[in-house]
């Protein structure tokens, strides 16, 4: 009987271990694909390092964005605000976790392209083309990553007491001070969590994005413009890059739900 | 003393939940006490007060004022809850001040130390909630909120987690410090030993309406109901007819017994007499006292309360009366033994059925 124990634990444990070899081997594998002399020498290179600035910047920029209008949405549905459109919102809210990103970036195209319904209005008044622009890329990556923002920041005000609200209300705050000082505090952690996710998510993501603008290049669609062109030297370098930056976030991010706990 | 608030007619409806037509008043002396189990409505008419929920009809005066339309922050009216709702982010300093960033208060510097003396938290000042005792936390609750200076302070069972002899000392602080600083307070509780000692009246509530406001003991010796008559731990009710009505002395007739009590009730008026299981006496000798309830029965059953015997007398009713252990040993109480039981005339309380609208009959 124990011996048969045992043989489960190690099949099982075999065939676990192939699994995290399965991820585990490619990363590092490109990690280590290139000498930091040789990634510091392809750095140089302006449509290297641009399309990864463009990334992280503009990432940066689209996790803001989300923040400064998810948050207060979070806030509504966590009070329950919509009443019966509760989960109508909801639903909104998580749809862009559904939608394939090459279909987001299509849907997004008929709104904002030359001919779309806020593209053309933007062309014909201001000569302005959204499509093509880091406006166009802030767009496609706010459309696929504002979900974790919001679902996050929301699971944070839930968790706020109620009671701390109506400790605050009867000494004195009014209830946009009460946001300010006892749930917005409270639900740093989740808001920090959610503010990375987003970014994690809107710096990887290609298909949308390479949609609505294909320059100015983001490190994802330079990866894969590079591989395109056989320079699979430039590929791997930016790809290890993107990797290293991605994987630093996820760790912060790791870190700071198990600092919660 | 003057009103300082006073609730008119008040009704709401929460859910299936209503409160229903709530009267009262608060001077400025003193500490009302609602006294009621467990979803009779109590801490829904605190929020009602503090508005946290609305209400559909009636009027709330704060010094003559009607606060209905005020939102919370603009009533100037504390509330203790009953976790004591400590900002768990901030320090028992930053605790304490949090009113002021809202309110003017005047003089802050010097009533925030005279808030610190009096509440002995000069060490703690610098502490996270979650590092004090419950004790603790319960002091910064009080003076984050006197520090407001609200109008009235509304207790939500703040005691209700702490240990019973911790929740007396607490509660005898509470009351000290509303005395010294003379504010007036409404605290709830369905602790009925809580409720005597904190309350300067008591207002008892069942099911979304008050059933009687009165002095503890006129709640305790004279109810108007068996539900706040019973609210004290078992007593005796009876069910009976008034046969005779002489000279204030009435007697009321329960099955074939008569029990004389005082009022003022019409022949055949049906009533309930009360009468408290620790008023009653148990002889083993026909008693020369005073009293003019005097009755000859057989004991039934008995058991042990703590200190105290329950002993089940049938005297052609059922009575039930508390005694000391020791007096229990003295009578040599037993199963089916012969005894005496006598009570006074007051300590029989009698209600009419028809003029209390809570007792059915």
């Amino acid at each position: 009987m124990k011996d048969r124990e045992r043989l489960t634990y190690i099949f099982f444990f075999t065939l676990g271990g192939v699994l995290l070899l399965f991820i585990i081997l490619p990363l590092v594998r490109l990690i280590f694909f290139h000498s930091p002399q040789l990634i510091l020498k392809e750095l140089k290179d302006k449509t290297v390092i641009i399309p990864i600035i463009n990334s992280i910047s503009l990432s940066l920029i689209t996790a803001s964005i989300a923040a400064v209008f998810g948050i207060p949405l979070a806030f509504l549905m966590a009070k329950k605000r919509f009443g019966r459109l509760e989960e109508t919102v909801e639903t909104i809210v998580d749809l862009p976790l559904a939608v394939p990103h090459t279909v987001a970036g299509i849907a997004l195209l008929f709104v904002f392209g030359r001919r779309g319904i806020i593209g053309a209005l933007f062309y014909n008044e201001f000569g302005f083309r959204i499509t093509g622009t880091r406006i166009a890329i802030v767009l496609a990556m706010l459309f696929v990553s504002l979900p974790y923002i919001v679902d996050s920041t929301k699971d944070g005000f839930k968790k706020v007491d109620i009671s701390l609200e109506k400790a605050s209300r009867s000494l004195g705050a009014s209830l946009f001070s009460t946001f300010r000082y006892i749930y917005l505090p409270l639900s740093m952690n989740e808001i920090l969590s959610g503010f990375l996710l987003t970014w994690a998510r809107a710096i990887s993501e290609f298909g949308a994005v390479v949609i609505v603008a294909y320059y100015p290049m983001t490190a994802p669609v330079k990866i894969y413009d590079a591989f395109t062109q056989y320079n699979l030297s430039v590929s791997a370098t930016i790809a290890g890059i993107l990797l290293v930056i991605c994987l630093s976030i996820f760790l912060v991010i790791r870190i700071l739900l198990r600092r919660k706990r | 003393m003057k009103t300082v608030l006073a609730l008119q007619n008040i009704n709401a409806q929460i859910g299936t939940f209503k409160l229903k037509n709530i009267s009262l008043t608060v001077r400025s002396d003193e500490l009302l006490v609602i006294l009621g189990e467990n979803g009779a409505g109590k801490t829904k008419l605190l929020e009602a007060i503090a508005g946290f929920l609305p209400i559909s009809s009636g009027e709330i005066l704060l010094y003559d004022k009607n606060i209905v339309k005020l939102p919370v922050n603009k009533r100037n009216i504390g509330f203790i809850f009953q976790n004591l709702s400590l900002f768990p982010h901030f320090t028992v300093r930053e605790n304490i001040l949090y009113g002021a960033r809202f309110r003017k208060i005047p003089h802050l510097e010097e009533k925030f130390k005279e808030i610190i003396e009096l509440f002995k938290l000069k060490e703690l000042l610098n502490r996270l909630p979650n590092t004090l005792s419950g004790g603790e936390q319960q002091k910064v609750a009080l003076a984050r909120t006197l520090i407001t200076d609200p109008a009235i302070i509304l207790f939500d069972e703040p005691t209700s987690a702490l240990s019973p002899r911790e929740r007396e000392r607490v509660d005898i602080e509470i009351k000290n410090i509303l005395k010294k600083l003379n504010k007036p307070a409404l605290f709830i509780t369905h602790n009925v030993e809580e409720a005597y000692l904190m309350g300067d009246r008591i207002a008892v509530m069942e099911k979304g309406r008050i059933l009687q406001i009165g002095t503890p003991s006129e709640i305790f010796y004279k109810p108007n109901s068996e539900t706040v008559a019973t609210f004290f731990g078992e007593t005796n009710v009876y069910d009976g007819v008034v046969a005779e009505q002489n000279e204030g002395i009435v007697t009321v007739k329960v099955k074939n017994v008569d029990i004389f009590t005082l009022g003022n009730f019409s022949s055949g008026e049906r009533v309930k007499t009360f009468v408290r299981p620790e008023d009653i006496l148990l002889k083993n000798r026909r008693s020369m006292t005073s009293a003019r309830n005097n009755f000859k029965g057989r004991v039934k059953d008995f058991s042990f309360r703590g200190p105290l015997a329950r002993v089940c007398i049938d005297i052609g009713i059922p009575i039930v009366s508390l005694i000391t252990k020791q007096s229990f040993e003295e009578l040599n109480i037993k199963k089916g033994k012969l005894i005496y039981v006598s009570f006074k005339i007051t300590a029989a309380h009698t209600v009419s059925i028809m003029h209390s609208p809570f007792l059915s009959p």
